[in-house]
């Protein structure tokens, strides 16, 4: 690395907020659209920004995962097609299932029968969008720390944002519970598969689990969590404010989504929430005394990954409105999809991040995993 | 499993997912046909109302031979040459390549009516506004169908019916296949259109010469990816020489779009070239052009894009993993 | 700085107190070490420095506890935080934040500290406890010691005056545990903090310690001073302290040097009366357990590389080596919870990871480090039920034989609500009940007071006699000297050495008992066997 200059700006870690804003960028414009082609091609874009950016923090691992649940998502929805799809409608023939027959006033319903191609891809495009909103999902996860996105929260929404963390740091040693508790099973020659299994591993987890945060309540107590100046009026205010823009941010958020819903008055109140809840921050923050320990900073990189997810969004919202075909793809009828090229060029402009982002800090040294298999708890024995 | 096997098992996964999907494209419905209008022995009537607003076509009568067992969905798109558009959630959003962008506008309301085809059982005599979907019935003999496009109109009973009297002697005369179309325009589905009100219906009535020659096997009568109702609608070659006739619709003048573009080669581009310079629209489209024998374009362009991401990803993966 | 007026305290549903007019005085810049049985209430008293006990304990309080002249009556926990630093015992459970950075800056956050003097407080106690090439790593890669001593950096980036530390070096190998002693000595003599811990082996902490507080329990009166006069008639004492005692060292020593100094007579008499005693013969005894050219990787991680052992009936071996070398994992590999990459282990002829749960219980049976991961019912009555009926056994099989471990276990009571002693005798009498012919402990003493390592020590001798096997991960030296007869040190996933215990622990630095130590170059291990040559020769 040292000797080759680099496009992309030092090393140092992206504000998470920045990934966030990309990645709800680009599944935003997958909620969009049906056309497998612009799926595949946002899927493609946020696989390769995350194998160029990912780290190998614990958090960083997930990706995987998600890649895994996708194709799950993939096959059930085509399972639940094949199983339970509708029938009759138009479409070559590939395969038929037994019909099982269902009282008139379910006709509606069909389960089994004839499976046509068109039913089946059409099937495997809404799995697909859904794998896609995974899929960005889950590169925010890997690229953006979740404990430094909460530590960027507004300090009214600290309270909910140390609970996220708490939750957080919890669910890894959640995992290695659970596979201690399962190795103790065994020596205690107990099943530890199906459901007595599950009942027997509740207890000792569950109990774990209390007495860690016991343990961690008492702690941060005793670090000073809770500390804040006396001043009860302007809290309730400042809450209520937060949950009432929440709210209409939302609202706004789903009639931005769902084009045609709300009459078009989903992007004013979209905008209506954000003040709402830009007036209730500065509200609540005037409660706090906490100080923060060097904040992640806002730059150029962040705008221009925030941004590039947004041209996506943009890129596709102006080709609906302009009625460009393409944008939305059924299978019925069963013809090849169209590439509206608007759309595509702007989801590939969401592969700025891959080199205008800085490259995260390689600090990280392998470390020995935890030794879940063996019946160890806390520390490396 | 190490990260490498991992990527490995998930690579294998999506090319088995995406060489399934690949095979069945080419499979299209087209090939069966012609086995399936041999097997037909019954007859029905489709009657096709397409509203009369801007830019629709004319009325669509037909009587179509449909096998035994099929649904009136079926019937449906054996009446408009396999053209007919679904959404993703089963509802039905174009026949006949009309409205165009079908799919994407589906679901527009405009005041308090919306924008839908209604579905009427004409067996009777009369029309009666039909309470269940075409795909739940199997079809009897000597029935009529109708279907007429609201513009806008109240999703219920007291919309408007069809204009054409549901007479099944008078439309199945002889109980022989007769199909009259009264479209104005005989034009292909899929003539390039050109944008804008300078559509005139001579650009649209070349391509009947390029598209009557449509008992292609590979059944890609709209050579061009028209109007969001794509490109190789599998033609029942042995039905309709006679294509439903679609029209532009003038009135979306900014959605059209111009299907040459980067794909080169297409014998229909006769017409198209009358909006060729409308191609710098910000309607671009790429489609798939001409008959079965060219390439599919937007499939060929996004893989090769989507590949070299793939590779590009793996590649980094791996170096990152290493370096880590 | 620390003074604590007839401060009775009893928790929420309690019978008795736990602690009855307690008076105490601690001054500023001393290390001051609370000793105590479980379930004095050592733990009750340093919560209560912090104002843990009561505000967030619950329960009732009476008397007063003032600190740098604040009282915990009316200041809670969170007010306290600049003047009381408080480290749990288990420093990962106590973690806010993910990087070791932050969790330093944790509390000055907390505090409203400027960003400027947070930003030099945390370089200043990242130099301070040798931690400044760890500050970006993620807390959960870090190894014992370095939690723990974040843990005490988190705390102490507030400025107390007074850190409070319940058993710091309970889970830390020797070396680790060094570190941090290390460490805390360096913050009392050079910036003056008071410095309370409360720890079970004593003989890690007792050199440093300006101040014992001996909590006798069971109403007796706290007894506080300097450790020379306290430790001569404390209740528990570390093996130098016993040596002093028997021996009659005035003044009494409390490191292994001074031991030196006064230890000449002694080793002389004993030179007189004889030699140690001899190494107990290991080999003969059924080979019951057999691992060969075992090979374990976790990822790029080689846990155990070619490892070749054998255990026999009738031993007790030590398995020790620093945290990560690979002791866990050998042990799960001979209980069958993960097969071998390569190589194989056999007990009893078998793979175990093949057998039937009901044969393996009956074959091998292994005692977590954490043994409450084994008892999942409500109470222990229901949990020697269950083994029971799980292993096929009469009714009340377990029953004895927890009272055979350990007599006085109330049955009533739920597997959590006991003492650490207590659950550890449940643990091994559920282990035990079936009779299995090898018994594999995972760093059992780990928060045992030294009677309830009598114990331990006692039943595994027994154990050993009747024919068992057994193998004890630990390195706890102590118990090594008194129970093993065969120790294995491990690193790195290899076998270092290989020998009688007396051989393999006496002359090593790191692993050799403070009575060693003491009267080395002659390999003798225990108070007792010392006692045991002089007293069958004429002194």
């Amino acid at each position: 690395m040292s000797g080759r200059r680099s496009l992309s700006p030092s090393p140092r870690a992206l504000h998470p907020l920045a990934w966030w804003a990309w990645a709800a960028g680009m599944a935003v414009t997958a909620i969009k659209t049906t056309n497998p082609l612009l799926l595949a091609l946002i899927a493609a874009v946020v696989i390769f920004v995350v194998s160029s950016r990912r780290t190998s923090a614990p958090w960083a691992r997930s990706f995987s995962f998600f890649l895994r649940m996708g194709l799950i998502v993939i096959g059930v929805r085509v399972v639940i097609e094949v199983l339970f799809g509708q029938r009759g409608l138009p479409g070559q023939v590939l395969f038929t299932l037994p019909r099982v027959p269902l009282p008139g006033w379910a006709a509606a319903v069909s389960i089994g029968g004839a499976v046509t191609d068109n039913a089946l891809v059409g099937a495997l495009v809404l799995g697909l969008q859904l794998a896609v909103i995974l899929l960005c999902f889950g590169a925010a996860n890997t690229l953006a720390s979740p404990y430094r996105l909460l530590r960027s929260l507004p300090a009214v929404l600290y309270e909910a944002g140390v609970a996220v963390t708490v939750a957080l740091a919890f669910a890894p040693e959640l995992v290695v519970t659970v596979a201690n508790v399962r190795a103790a099973r065994r020596l205690r020659g107990r099943p530890v598969r199906g459901v007595a299994g599950l009942r027997g591993m509740a207890v000792p987890v569950l109990e774990g689990a209390l007495d860690r945060s016991l343990q961690l309540a008492a702690s941060m107590d005793a670090r000073g969590y809770g500390r804040h100046r006396a001043e009860a009026g302007s809290r309730r205010m400042g809450t209520a404010l937060v949950v009432a823009g929440l709210l209409v941010v939302v609202v706004g958020l789903y009639g931005v989504l769902d084009s045609g819903a709300l009459d078009g008055a989903g992007l004013p109140l979209f905008a209506l929430g954000l003040v709402l809840c830009a007036a209730s921050l500065l509200l609540g923050g005037r409660r706090s005394i906490r100080t923060r320990y060097r904040p992640d900073a806002w730059r150029w990189p962040e705008w221009a990954v925030a941004f590039s997810g947004l041209v996506a969004v943009a890129g596709i919202s102006v080709a609906e409105a302009l009625g460009v075909a393409g944008i939305q793809y059924s299978g019925t009828p069963f013809t090849v999809p169209l590439l509206p090229v608007l759309p595509a060029a702007t989801i590939l402009v969401g592969l700025v991040p891959s080199f205008a982002s800085p490259r995260p800090p390689e600090a990280v040294p392998r470390t020995a995993p935890a030794l879940a298999a063996s019946v160890s708890s806390g520390g490396v024995s | 499993m190490t990260g490498g096997a991992r990527w490995r098992k998930v690579g294998r996964l999506a090319m088995l997912l995406g060489a399934c999907t690949a095979v069945l494209v080419p499979l299209g419905a087209g090939a069966l046909d012609p086995l399936r209008a041999a097997a037909a022995d019954i007859y029905v009537a489709v009657v096709i109302d397409f509203g009369g607003g801007p830019g629709a076509p004319g009325d669509v009568v037909k009587c179509v031979s449909v096998p035994t067992g099929s649904t009136d969905a079926q019937a449906l798109s054996i009446a408009d040459n396999h053209t007919t558009a679904y959404a993703s959630s089963g509802l039905l959003c174009g026949i006949d390549t009309y409205p165009p962008n079908a799919v994407a506008n589906c679901k527009a309301a405009s005041g308090s009516g919306y924008y839908f085809w209604s579905y009427w059982h004409g067996t009777g005599g009369s029309w009666v506004y039909a309470n269940d979907g075409p795909a739940e019935q199997v079809v009897s003999p000597g029935e009529v169908e109708g279907w007429r496009f609201q513009d806008p109109g109240p999703a219920s009973p007291s919309a408007p019916a069809p204009a054409t009297a549901p007479d099944f002697s008078s439309i199945c005369a002889d109980g022989t296949t007769s199909s009259t179309s009264t479209g104005t325009a005989g034009g292909s589905s899929g003539s390039s259109a050109t944008p804008v009100a300078t559509t005139n219906p001579t650009a649209t009535t070349q391509p009947p010469t390029v598209s009557s020659t449509a008992p292609r096997a590979t059944g890609a009568s709209s050579p061009s990816a028209g109007h969001g109702v794509a490109g190789t609608a599998p033609s029942s070659a042995a039905t309709q020489p006679g294509p439903a006739g679609t029209t532009t619709a003038p009135q979306t003048p900014a959605h059209s779009s111009t299907n040459d573009g980067a794909a080169g080669a297409t014998t229909t581009t006769a017409a198209p070239q009358g909006g060729a310079e409308k191609a710098r629209s910000l309607g671009r489209v790429v489609g798939p052009h001409g008959s079965g024998g060219s390439v599919p374009w937007p499939l060929v362009v996004t893989g090769a894009v989507v590949l070299g991401l793939g590779i590009a990803s793996l590649l980094r993966w791996r170096r990152r993993r290493d370096a880590l | 700085m620390i003074e604590v007026r007839q401060f009775s305290f009893t928790y929420d549903g309690a019978s008795s107190p736990t602690l009855s007019r307690l008076d105490l005085r601690l001054d500023e810049g001393e290390l001051c070490v609370v000793v105590g049985q479980t379930g004095s209430g050592k733990s009750t008293l340093l919560k209560s420095f912090n104002g843990l006990v009561p505000h967030f304990t619950g329960g009732r309080m009476s008397g007063d506890v003032v600190v740098d002249g604040r009282s915990t009556r009316d200041h809670k926990p969170r007010e306290l935080t600049d003047v009381v630093g408080m480290v749990a015992q288990n420093p990962a459970a106590s973690f806010v934040t993910d990087t070791v950075e932050d969790e330093l800056a944790y509390a000055m956050e907390n505090l409203g500290v400027a960003p400027a003097a947070m930003r030099r407080r945390v370089e200043d106690t990242l130099d301070l406890l040798g931690l400044h090439d760890l500050r970006d790593r993620p807390l959960g890669s870090l190894s014992g010691g370095q939690q723990q001593r974040v843990a005490i950096g988190a705390v102490l980036t507030a400025s107390p005056r007074i850190l409070v530390l319940d058993e710091p070096t309970s889970a830390l190998d020797p070396a680790a545990a060094e570190e941090v002693l290390a460490s805390l000595t360096r913050l009392v003599h050079d910036l003056g903090l008071t410095v309370v811990v409360a720890e079970h082996r004593l003989e890690r902490v007792l050199p440093f310690a300006d101040r014992v507080v001996v909590i006798p329990g069971k109403g007796e009166p706290v007894r506080s001073g300097p450790p020379q006069e306290v430790m001569v008639d404390a209740p528990v004492a570390p093996p130098l302290v016993e040596l002093g005692r028997f021996a009659g060292w005035h003044p009494l020593p409390l490191s292994v040097r001074a031991a030196r100094r006064l230890a000449g007579p002694l080793r002389e008499q004993l030179a007189r009366a004889g030699p140690p005693p001899a190494a107990a013969n290991t080999s003969d005894g059924e080979a019951v357990v057999s691992l060969r050219r075992l090979s374990v990787s976790f990822g790029a991680v080689q846990a155990l590389r070619e490892v070749d052992l054998e255990f026999r009936r009738g031993s007790v071996v030590a398995l020790m080596g620093r945290n990560g070398s690979g002791k866990s994992t050998l042990l799960a590999q001979v209980v069958g919870l993960r097969r071998p990459d390569r190589g194989r282990a056999q007990v009893l002829g078998k793979d175990p990871a093949g057998l039937p749960p009901r044969r393996l219980i009956a074959s091998v049976g292994l005692v977590p480090q954490d043994a409450g991961l084994l008892l999942y019912s409500d109470s222990v009555a229901a949990e020697c039920a269950s083994v029971d009926h799980d292993a096929g056994l009469a009714a009340g099989t377990t029953s004895t034989m927890l009272d055979r471990v350990l007599p006085g276990v109330p049955r009533d009571h739920h597997p959590r609500d006991l003492s650490e002693g207590q659950r550890l005798a449940l643990a091994l009498a559920v282990v035990l009940a079936p009779a299995p012919p090898v018994l594999l402990l995972d760093e059992p003493t780990r928060g045992l007071d030294y009677p309830a390592k009598e114990r331990l020590v006692e039943l595994v001798r027994q154990l050993a006699d009747a024919g068992h096997a057994v193998v004890i991960a630990t390195h706890d030296v102590e118990l090594v000297a008194r129970a093993a007869d065969r120790a294995i040190v491990l690193a790195d996933g290899e076998v270092v050495a290989d020998g009688a215990a007396r051989d393999v622990v006496c002359h090593s630095p790191v692993f050799a008992p403070q009575v060693a130590k003491v009267l080395a170059p002659d390999p003798w291990l225990t108070v007792a066997e010392v006692r045991g040559r002089l007293a069958g020769s004429p002194a």
